[in-house]
């Protein structure tokens, strides 16, 4: 694609989308972040909405409405804190509400991305910079549009003490572009929890287009948890975008649970000697959801390490994607990737779709991958039977063995491990119905 | 001990040209030349009707773009798309072939002397746009074995070829499938009767030869009820300094409990290795309909030729309890370019496939997998299992893989497995010292990655495909 086409050639119309979007990119408050929305925007103009009949990334996301909707950014509103449930009992929290920040506690490595960037004018150019190099064209809308984008700056060598618990939510009908960038300086280690809710409640189209940013300077450590449990029409599209310095580590795992058309894209790029990524992901699905798991790790230097597991417990008539590719580029010699997505369809309308790709131009590498779609191992149904439990119970501890293998990394922590264990209950009891 | 992997040329032994009177077309695409070519072969008027809607359709469709291959746009009206020997009415025996083809394919290494029955496989010779010859005929005819080219089955057995053509394969499945279906010239027909499992295997030798001309031949392969046939398809070509196409469909039909079994192994002109100049575009549509319970399709393929290799022999199991299998070898050195799977799609249930891929890079090349597997919602208790692996000989070139998986049915059982590595330092110091030269080591080794998908090659192929293996491995260690 040529890097010269502008805007849209002023005799095609513009949906009623594009168009509001153009008008509220002209009612942007101006802050110290206009040249990088200026340049998400421009980029964001190149690429246009996805194209599903063209792009294979998009062909089973419903985006085809997306178009036809109308466009424009909520007005900021207070929430009730008691609506808010927090796992840590002691953590730095953080809420948005429709893209907006309502509440941020005592936390001092926190504070709006446009105070964060004066300070630190080199952030900025580096943000801009991973503009260029995205080719996903939503999350650059929420680069340009985010009302409040947040920022959590971990200096040198500083550990944060409590982990950081985000909890981002929604009212119906709105959209919204919930914005939280983390960036860690040499040797700094963070514990991120980001929760994305949505209320049973709030039948409405929203589209929600979050942004998760990370940079990673040397020997950096990341924890981060993305919980998304959506359960509402519309679209909700988060990306992920993670760079890791050399020996820095992360640590990614990203659930969905009644994920009512989620989509999750993750590009992690390895640009340090030595950087070790870990992504993790466990889908469960019910009813009519539709969760797609999308990740795009690129291996741009050597021995680097990283290891991929997915897997997806599907109900009802759910349909879950994995959409993978590792890259190895050309210099990145002595990689060792590992991808791996395992689907287990537990109705007879569930579907399970995976592509799990590997695209590598150097030669001394170990990559694998693999995928399996099944339902439960009969041998291992009939062991149990034949110890007396019954069937229905048998598949309930075989489904929940499946789901909790997830969980038992020793990196969660434990309050969120049983938090996450008591959803993972939940939502299996709703898949399994 | 050198590690580092250079490619040095290797000579294409076939790259020598037949000289004879030749009547080729003008270059050009147009309703006229598709007149023309339909006028050459007295084709009935349902053939022509046939061709010119695929020509429309191919004029609306667009050149795919989403395989992993580069390769300058394809100047469909500088292909000349009719090219034969001259004077060349199809001969009933063999004695009255021009001595010069008989010593090409002498050449080539294609018994088409019916005197040597040591071989026992029957022939049907390709030679630019016509068929040349058929041999053995008289033997199948006895069990009931039609084996002739596609033009004579449109004279003698219309009535199938009307029934079959285009069922598989329709006219505007893809863009070079449709170019296909509008221009073939000629191919080979099978019809294996009901219970009949051919008595000797059946071999077609394709041969590209007139600079200039593309190759456009249509395969139809019937096997009735509980029928069996093995298939054999070679191919070579010239060495031109221009790119030639070939675009070639292959229809496979298996009824209740029949079974085919097609072979392949692959080595047009792959283009000049330091310049990657010329060479074959093998851009080919391959496809069997498991249309009867029980019934068995097997592909297996060694591709080691082609500038470009964009080809996905596919099976589609509609019949319950059928059994489609894929087994290739993918080779590609120098500036090869290959985007080469297969797709299984699951219909019927109980349906089985199993898809073993090898790829091995070299020299600057690209070497991919792409492969489907559907399992569609009535497929119940359908399986199937992958295995692509992927080896690398030096840095620069690239291998990829890229799996699609829709499952539709909860009861399947599915299973995907990919590596990727290359050839160790352990393994070749191990052979080295032994007194074992790095060369054959490399081939050893290589052939050992391979041997999944030999063992499922008929001996004589079995043998030429490890020779031609280390053929084109040979000098691309230093």
């Amino acid at each position: 694609m040529s890097a010269m086409c502008t805007l849209n050639p002023p005799d095609l119309e513009l949906s009623p989308f594009e168009a509001g979007i153009q008008d509220a990119f002209q009612d942007l408050a101006t802050d110290s972040l206009m040249s990088l929305r200026h340049a998400a925007k421009a980029r964001f103009d190149v690429l246009g909405l996805p194209k599903p009949r063209r792009q294979e990334a998009w062909k089973y996301v419903d985006v085809q409405g997306l178009s036809r909707r109308s466009f424009s950014l909520p007005r900021p509103k207070g929430v009730d804190e008691a609506f808010v449930e927090w796992i840590y009992p002691k953590a730095c929290r953080l809420s948005m509400f429709n893209g907006r920040i309502y509440n941020h506690g005592t936390c001092g490595m926190v504070q709006p991305l446009a105070d964060a960037v004066i300070a630190n004018p080199e952030r900025l150019a580096r943000l801009t910079h991973d503009v260029h190099q995205t080719d996903d064209a939503l999350s650059l809308l929420n680069v340009a549009l985010a009302p409040e984008p947040y920022s959590l700056h971990v200096p040198a060598g500083k550990t944060m003490e409590r982990p950081l618990e985000v909890v981002i939510h929604h009212n119906k009908a709105s959209n919204s572009f919930p914005a939280f960038y983390i960036e860690l300086d040499e040797n700094a280690t963070a514990d991120v929890l980001i929760r994305i809710k949505g209320d049973k409640h709030s039948v409405g189209s929203t589209y929600v287009q979050g942004l998760i940013h990370v940079s990673q300077a040397k020997g950096s450590r990341l924890n981060l948890t993305v919980l998304s449990n959506i359960a509402y029409a519309g679209y909700n599209f988060f990306n992920t975008q993670a760079v890791l310095a050399e020996d820095a580590q992360l640590k990614l795992f990203s659930t969905a649970l009644d994920a009512e058309h989620f989509r999750h894209r993750m590009d992690v790029t390895l640009a340090g000697e030595r950087a070790d990524a870990t992504l993790n992901g466990l889908s469960i699905l019910s009813g009519q959801n539709k969760t797609h798991m999308h990740l795009r790790l690129t291996h741009a230097v050597p021995n680097c390490t990283s290891s991929q597991q997915f897997k997806a417990a599907i109900g009802g008539s759910a349909l879950h994607e994995f959409d993978g590719t590792i890259f190895v580029l050309k210099d990145a010699q002595q990689t060792d990737a590992k991808q791996l997505s395992r689907n287990l369809l537990l109705s007879a309308k569930a579907k399970a779709f995976a592509r799990p790709w590997l695209q590598i131009d150097a030669d001394d590498v170990k990559c694998s991958h693999g995928a399996t779609v099944g339902q439960l191992d009969e041998a291992q149904l009939f062991y149990l039977q034949s110890r007396g439990i019954t069937e229905e119970r048998a598949k309930a501890l075989l489904t929940q063995g499946f789901c909790d293998s997830m969980l038992s990394d020793t990196y969660l922590d434990a309050h969120v491990k049983r938090y996450f264990m008591k959803r993972v209950h939940c939502a299996l009891v709703a898949a399994t119905i | 001990m050198t590690s580092t992997l250079d490619v040095i040329n290797e000579d294409y032994k076939y790259g020598f040209t037949t000289d004879m009177p030749m009547e080729t077309f003008a270059k050009g695409l147009n309703e006229d030349v598709i007149r023309a070519i339909s006028a050459k072969k007295n084709e009935p008027d349902w053939m022509l009707q046939f061709r010119l809607d695929a020509y429309k359709q191919w004029q609306k469709m667009e050149e795919p773009t989403w395989a992993d291959v580069d390769y300058d746009p394809i100047d469909y009206q500088a292909i000349s798309y009719y090219s034969a020997p001259k004077n060349l009415p199809k001969k009933q025996s063999l004695d009255e072939v021009d001595p010069e083809l008989l010593a090409t394919f002498e050449k080539l290494g294609i018994p088409l002397n019916e005197q040597k029955k040591l071989a026992n496989v029957a022939v049907d010779a390709v030679f630019d746009s016509v068929s040349i010859a058929t041999t053995f005929k008289k033997d199948l005819a006895k069990h009931g074995v039609i084996f002739c080219s596609i033009s004579e089955a449109l004279e003698e057995h219309a009535d199938l070829v009307k029934q079959y053509l285009g069922s598989v394969v329709p006219v505007t499945d893809n863009y070079f499938a449709a170019l296909n279906a509008a221009v073939f010239t000629d191919g080979s027909f099978v019809y294996i009767p009901e219970g009949v499992t051919c008595p000797m295997d059946l071999s077609t030798y394709f041969r590209i030869n007139t600079e200039e001309s593309g190759q456009f031949e249509r395969t139809l392969i019937i096997a009735d009820k509980n029928a069996k046939v093995s298939y054999l398809e070679g191919c070579t070509a010239p060495a031109f300094s221009t790119k030639q196409l070939h675009a070639a469909v292959v229809e496979l039909i298996a009824l209740d409990d029949a079974e085919i079994k097609y072979s392949t192994v692959q080595n047009w002109f792959a283009g000049d290795p330091k310049t990657g100049a010329g060479g074959i575009y093998n851009f080919v549509t391959k496809r069997a309909h498991c249309k009867g319970d029980r019934s068995r399709v097997f592909w297996t393929q060694v591709e080691t030729g082609s500038a470009i290799t964009w080809k996905y022999p596919s099976c589609v199991l509609k019949g319950d309890d059928s059994v489609g299998e894929f087994y290739s070898v993918a080779l590609t050195n120098h500036f090869q370019q290959a985007d080469t799977g297969t797709k299984m799609i699951h219909i019927g249930k109980n349906t089985k496939s199993r898809i073993v891929s090898k790829g091995i890079s070299a020299g600057v090349s690209k070497n991919c997998y792409r492969g489907s597997v559907v399992i569609k919602p009535k497929a119940e208790n359908a399986r199937n299992f992958t295995q692509c692996d992927s080896m690398l000989i030096g840095s620069t070139c690239s291998a990829n893989t890229y799996p699609y998986i829709n499952v539709e049915n909860p009861t399947v059982q599915l299973e995907h497995e990919a590596s990727t590595s290359r050839i160790s330092e352990d393994q070749l110091f191990y052979f080295q010292s032994r007194g074992i030269p790095m060369e054959e080591a490399v081939t050893a080794i290589v052939n050992g990655f391979c041997q999944d998908v030999f063992n499922e090659l008929p001996a004589e192929f079995a043998a030429e495909a490890t020779k031609l293996l280390s053929l084109k491995l040979e000098n691309s260690v230093g």
